[in-house]
């Protein structure tokens, strides 16, 4: 009996204290600034982008360590604390782990998934929530064509992933003909629908365009039709996977443009092929050498996080995605999301891969830079005012690689 | 379309059907003959190629030692795995084998492909071909593929001998036939069929070393394989070894020869959906028993 009336006052104390406490005022200092994320830990993307929880955590400690984010709304530094859902690289995971960042974990600012087609249906719950959300690997124009308030993203758009080459080729004039090899996969159309305008606008005749399934193990019939035209670049617009197998085979079978292009030639893509993938071109965020942001601290961040920068070549759009945060929050001075994304939406900074600012629609101007494999090493070739070697023109015969 | 380019179309084909058969080999011949229908084949094939990536970086000579010992210890792996893993389910109910193994050889996929996320992390593997292609007048032929698919000819006769003229061979046929009466003449089940699986995961080590140094090779591609692989011996024939051989050709000259001359995006889907139209009318294979030639 006098148990049971000891329990009914406490539960009766206990409603009073929720009832009367009045809840913590809304310009009471957060203790922390939250951020989240989700990465693809497992799952297709895993290759690309597996270990970048790490990345993350690096980036977290590191700021951590400074003492946080000073935010004069509140007049002190708040630290940064992580919250990182792993979206099995499915996009309907993504989007329920963005929903639970931000409803459970009460983030105040999202890092997108990788890959576009995860972003697309993460993003959504940014926007339904009114969170800032900045998308890092995702350049396919769907995902800004919706009207989204919320949304910033690092990299330019898809069509324009390689503009810099083209203007490039122009500035030259040497190269007269290209030849396109497509992977008929959404990102990889993506990039040769942008880059076939991008040619033509360069004055390149486009001597063929093979748009090829994402699964094919022998490309003869392609290798014969390219070596019967001969043009000046064969432009690979393939992941890495289709690339390598289609490189062996252009060597076995000996097709030799002036150029090959492989829109991405990262250290897996190396790898496989050692000599036959010496003189390819193809495109980079970050190549040691350059001079913008700070690489001292980008590779310091993959050296804590155990990352290799050759097997993970995304590692630096994620890093200027940690500028363009830690930047935003910091002009920002407040956690308030209007504001908050209002600062993102009007940011202009110098990040590791050069200057950044974001279109109306919140795609970013960061776009990659042409680089060639020299000596099994990455050499920025243009513009020159970034380039960190020459470009290597036209490519010398198979034997001499 | 010029004679050179006709040849030069077929010779890949060829080629390519020898890496087809390659890696339906191994689940050809725990399916096809033991019955047991081993989903964790494309993840051993994952295992050795990574393995090999490693040793060949690692090790002066580690190629040669890769081919070595690759197989070797994976067949090892295989026999160790039937022994704890299937043995039992098999000693128990051999007529209703099937179920309990695909179960059994899903989950063990599944611990393959993240023993290999965990060992190797994400990144892909891939190995250099040190082959050079071989120049035989205007066609070009890539060395790589040619050793696969003589190894393919080689493999696929020695296990067609193997079968039908040494003991080991003949308990295995008797047991894939009539398993009652193979075990009322003293044939023992789950030793004969440890080693076929033994023999079977060897092979899908082999097919793993080729493949890295053709393709790339993700630590999620296992199950991808073993589907690419299941299907080819559906469509070639489920009980014979040699009908992937056949089957692989097939397809790799199919393939090949109307990408060359209506696309490559037309190859796939009319090479598949010829042989799905040739399958209505021998549903037990193309190359099974009453088929093309005799299995075994």
């Amino acid at each position: 009996m006098r148990s049971r009336t000891c329990l009914t006052v406490l539960v009766v104390l206990a409603i009073v204290k929720f009832l009367l406490v009045p809840e913590e005022s809304p310009s009471a200092p957060p203790d922390a600034i939250r951020v989240g994320a989700t990465v693809s830990t497992t799952g297709k993307y895993a290759t690309e982008v597996g270990p970048f929880q790490s990345l993350f955590e690096a980036w977290v400690a590191d700021v951590n360590q400074r003492g946080g984010v000073y935010l004069r709304h509140y007049d002190r530094k708040l630290p940064l604390r992580l919250a990182v859902y792993d979206d099995r690289s499915d996009a309907a995971t993504a989007r329920r782990f963005c929903e639970r960042l931000i409803t459970v974990d009460r983030v105040n600012l999202v890092f997108g998934p990788y890959s576009s087609p995860l972003t697309f249906a993460a993003s959504g719950a940014a926007e339904q929530h009114r969170v800032p959300f900045i998308a890092v690997c995702a350049n396919s124009p769907k995902i800004y064509e919706r009207g989204f308030h919320w949304i910033v993203c690092v990299i330019d758009a898809a069509p324009r992933y390689t503009y810099r080459y083209w203007e490039m080729i122009q500035a030259e004039g040497k190269a007269r003909s290209v030849a396109f090899v497509v992977e008929d996969s959404l990102h990889p159309v993506g990039v040769y629908e942008g880059s076939r305008e991008l040619a033509t606008r360069a004055g390149l005749q486009i001597a063929a365009a093979e748009v090829v399934p994402a699964d094919t193990a022998d490309f003869t019939p392609v290798v014969l039709k390219l070596k019967k035209l001969d043009p000046d670049i064969v432009y690979v617009a393939a992941n890495i996977p289709f690339a390598v197998a289609f490189m062996k085979q252009a060597r076995e079978l000996k097709l030799s443009p002036r150029e090959f292009h492989c829109i991405h030639h990262s250290g897996i893509f190396r790898q496989p092929l050692g000599s036959a993938a010496e003189y390819v071109v193809g495109q980079s965020y970050w190549a040691p050498g350059m001079r913008y942001g700070n690489p001292e601290r980008f590779l310091s961040l993959l050296k804590t996080a155990g990352i290799n920068l050759d097997a993970y070549p995304w590692s630096p759009a994620y890093m200027m995605a940690f500028e363009i945060a830690e930047e935003a929050l910091s002009r920002a001075g407040t956690l308030d999301p209007e504001t908050l994304m209002n600062t993102l939406r009007n940011l202009r900074i110098t990040t590791l891969g050069g200057p950044v600012w974001f279109a109306a629609n919140g795609v970013g101007t960061i776009n990659a830079y042409p680089s060639q494999i020299q000596k099994g090493a990455y050499q920025i070739i243009w513009p020159p005012e970034v380039a960190t070697g020459r470009h290597v023109y036209p490519t010398p015969a198979w034997e001499k690689r | 379309m010029d004679l050179v380019s006709f040849l030069q179309l077929l010779l890949s084909g060829i080629l390519l059907g020898g890496v087809y058969a390659l890696l339906a080999a191994g689940l050809a011949l725990c399916f096809g003959v033991l019955g047991l229908l081993n989903l964790a084949h494309g993840s051993f094939l994952v295992l050795a190629a990574y393995a090999y990536q490693t040793l060949q970086a690692a090790v002066p000579y580690g190629s040669a030692l890769g081919f070595l010992l690759i197989p070797c210890l994976c067949g090892l792996v295989g026999f160790v795995t039937f022994t704890a893993l299937l043995g039992g389910p098999y000693r128990r109910s051999p007529e209703d084998f099937l179920t309990p193994a695909l179960l059994i050889t899903l989950g063990l996929a599944l611990v393959l492909e993240e023993l290999v996320s965990i060992l190797w992390g994400h990144s892909m593997a891939g190995v250099e071909d040190r082959f050079f292609p071989i120049q035989l007048g205007q066609l070009s032929l890539s060395g790589n593929r040619a050793l696969i698919l003589i190894m393919m000819v080689v493999l696929s006769a020695a296990l067609h001998a193997w079968l039908k003229h040494t003991d080991s061979g003949r308990c295995l046929r008797a047991l894939a036939q009539d398993q009652l009466a193979a075990t009322v003449v003293g044939i023992s089940p789950v030793g004969t069929s440890a080693l076929a699986f033994t023999i079977a995961t060897g092979l899908s080590a082999m097919a793993g070393l080729f493949y890295v140094t053709l393709f790339t090779v993700t630590p999620h591609l296992g199950l991808p394989l073993t589907l690419k692989a299941l299907f080819l011996i559906v469509v070639s024939g489920r009980r014979s070894v040699v009908a992937p051989l056949s089957g692989g050709l097939l397809l790799g000259v199919l393939e090949t020869l109307i990408a060359g001359l209506m696309g490559a995006s037309w190859a796939s889907i009319i090479a598949l959906t010829t042989l799905l139209t040739c399958l209505c009318y021998r549903p037990d294979g193309l190359f099974t028993e009453g088929g093309l030639h005799k299995a075994h």
